[in-house]
């Protein structure tokens, strides 16, 4: 499927090297996307048993909350700098 | 139990996520500049442009992060799911967007704009994490004039 998408590429842009390397970028960007969506679902999954367990600490699920979607979503931003790096 | 949860901690005061992203924001105004001035010595001044532009991106970012939480927190837990997973893809879809549309333009360099990127949101988030790591108390931040 891979060596199609390329040879399709290569055919329109004349050449094969950009081509792979544009479905190298968007492949990398994709799969480092996947991880940190499943990361801040966790989170964000255990914030909400928290603040359902006990309202009147919601205040520090909140602050956690925030703080580990941020550290999560750090990954993806590297998912995007090597899909920047990588595009043609 | 769910719908208390929902509300927040203490009516009237801020949400914590949003003063947090206020705090991030503002070290950002103060700790940013070095960041870009240093992209600015090394690459010059498209250098400076694609440091600035990319700082004022993950400034937005963490303020548009915060503010989906607050505004999905106040209608449901389930809606909080909601608002943060959409958020996320959101937001990564308006840094996509932001960076095709400066990509061709003649001031934007790649490498400042990356490490920028990176550096500015990694610094910020453990420059925050200090200050929420001494006052585990709600709001969540050291409170002012405390010395530890």
């Amino acid at each position: 499927m891979l060596a199609l998408i390329s040879t399709i590429l290569a055919q329109l842009t004349g050449d094969g090297e950009a081509g792979l390397s544009a479905i190298g970028a968007g492949l990398g960007y994709g799969l480092a996307a996947i991880g940190p969506g499943v990361g801040i679902g966790i989170v964000v999954g255990n914030a909400i048993t928290a603040m359902a367990r006990q309202p009147e600490s919601a205040g520090v699920a909140r602050t956690t909350m925030f703080l580990g979607i941020a550290f999560t979503e750090a990954l993806a931003l590297i998912g995007f700098v090597v899909f920047i790096l990588l595009l043609p | 139990m769910a719908e208390q949860a929902a509300q927040p901690a203490a009516m009237g005061e801020e949400a914590p996520e949003r003063a947090m992203a206020h705090d991030i924001v503002r070290r950002g105004m103060i700790g940013g500049p070095v960041l870009v001035g240093v992209c600015a010595g090394v690459w010059g001044f498209d250098g400076l442009w694609s440091s600035g532009y990319a700082l004022g991106l993950i400034l937005i970012n963490f303020w548009l992060a915060a503010s989906l939480i607050t505004w999905s927190l106040r209608i449901s837990p389930t809606m909080l799911m909601a608002g943060v997973m959409g958020g996320y893809f959101i937001r990564l879809g308006i840094l996509t967007g932001a960076y095709f549309l400066v990509r061709n333009t003649g001031w934007f360099e790649a490498l400042p704009f990356v490490i920028t990127l990176v550096a500015a949101h990694i610094v910020l988030l453990v420059w925050e994490t200090r200050y929420v790591s001494m006052s585990l108390a709600y709001p969540g931040l050291k409170p002012q004039g405390a010395t530890q």
